[in-house]
């Protein structure tokens, strides 16, 4: 079996999930505009602030029975001082982004696989449960194609002794089990 | 390829005749009568497989089948098994370019059970040379 395809759905503003479909996106670039595939050189931070956050779901294509035990973490690279990424694996979306710091159960993103599924997947209204969740299949080439995660949040913190410049680079991997 | 055997001697292959590719849910439509659940693998079809009534691992090396249980196994310490079978997979990605292809990491076959008044997860994990550990988690 090949892996499933995997994509990133991005809802700015005040677009919600069930009613808007949300944008499939290439990037998580993140910046000081709640923009989809922004350029972070036209969006910058300042120093202390935070960036807008990112309200993200996982999208999974292909033919699959279910996807279960799903964890997000970064796998490689090193932050630079003063700066970091919070996450939540499991988020109602609740107005527009903004960037006033998020509150998550997860606080940062993990630095190695995590021990839990943090990447929360649910059939019906059952939590981890896994997918999919048919209610939210958005594409039809495969048995449960286009199923989707919960939503996510992400959000890059900063101090005012953070450096200047574009952003480390930063490898992050999502790992899952399909059947 | 993945391979089930029921109680009746009926056999479902996951690639049909036609090349199509089964979906595991036919498997679980069937799970209570499901007897034993083999995996083919690579191009030199080392096999491994696990009962399903029993918990009994096997692995067929050279033509001849080995077998083995779970650790202190004994007929009364493990029930309700039902089957796993995944495969797991790891993609990257960085901010600014996106999902990349995942990459196999291993295939589990094996079961879940009441052991100990626990649920556990038993199984194969195999890689893509066909090397395998027993994993309990």
């Amino acid at each position: 079996m090949a892996s499933l395809d995997v994509k990133f759905i991005e809802w700015n503003e005040s677009q919600t999930p069930g009613t808007y479909d949300g944008t499939e996106v290439t990037t998580l670039n993140f910046g000081s505009t709640d923009t989809a595939d922004l350029t972070p050189s036209s969006a910058k931070i300042t120093a202390g602030d935070n960036s807008y956050s990112k309200h993200i779901k996982f999208q999974f294509s292909g033919s699959f029975t279910s996807i279960t035990n799903a964890k997000v973490y970064k796998s490689a690279g090193t932050y630079e001082s003063n700066v970091d990424i919070l996450y939540s694996g499991s988020s109602q979306k609740t107005g527009a982004p903004s960037q006033t710091t998020i509150t998550t159960n997860d606080g940062s993103i993990p630095t190695s696989l995590p021990s839990y599924n943090n990447l929360v997947l649910r059939v019906g209204s059952t939590t981890d449960a896994g997918l999919p969740n048919p209610s939210d299949v958005h594409s039809s080439p495969g048995y449960y194609s286009g199923s989707r995660s919960d939503i996510t949040v992400w959000q890059l913190t900063t101090t005012e002794s953070s450096p200047a410049g574009a952003g480390a680079q930063l490898t992050h991997t999502i790992q899952y089990d399909v059947s | 390829m993945w391979q089930a055997r029921f109680e009746d001697g009926s056999i479902l292959n996951q690639i049909t005749e036609k090349g199509d590719k089964r979906s595991y849910q036919e498997v679980l439509d069937k799970v209570d009568v499901l007897e034993t659940l083999t995996l083919i693998a690579g191009t030199n079809k080392r096999l491994f497989n696990v009962h399903l009534k029993s918990g009994r691992f096997g692995v067929k090396i050279h033509d001849s089948w080995q077998y083995f249980f779970f650790n202190d196994y004994n007929q009364d310490t493990l029930t309700d098994f039902q089957p796993i079978y995944f495969e797991r997979y790891r993609h990257d990605f960085t901010l600014e370019k996106g999902i990349q292809e995942g990459t196999l990491d291993f295939i589990g076959l094996g079961y879940s059970a009441i052991y100990k008044g626990e649920r556990k997860r038993i199984y194969l994990a195999i890689n893509s040379k066909r090397s395998f550990c027993l994993k309990v988690e």
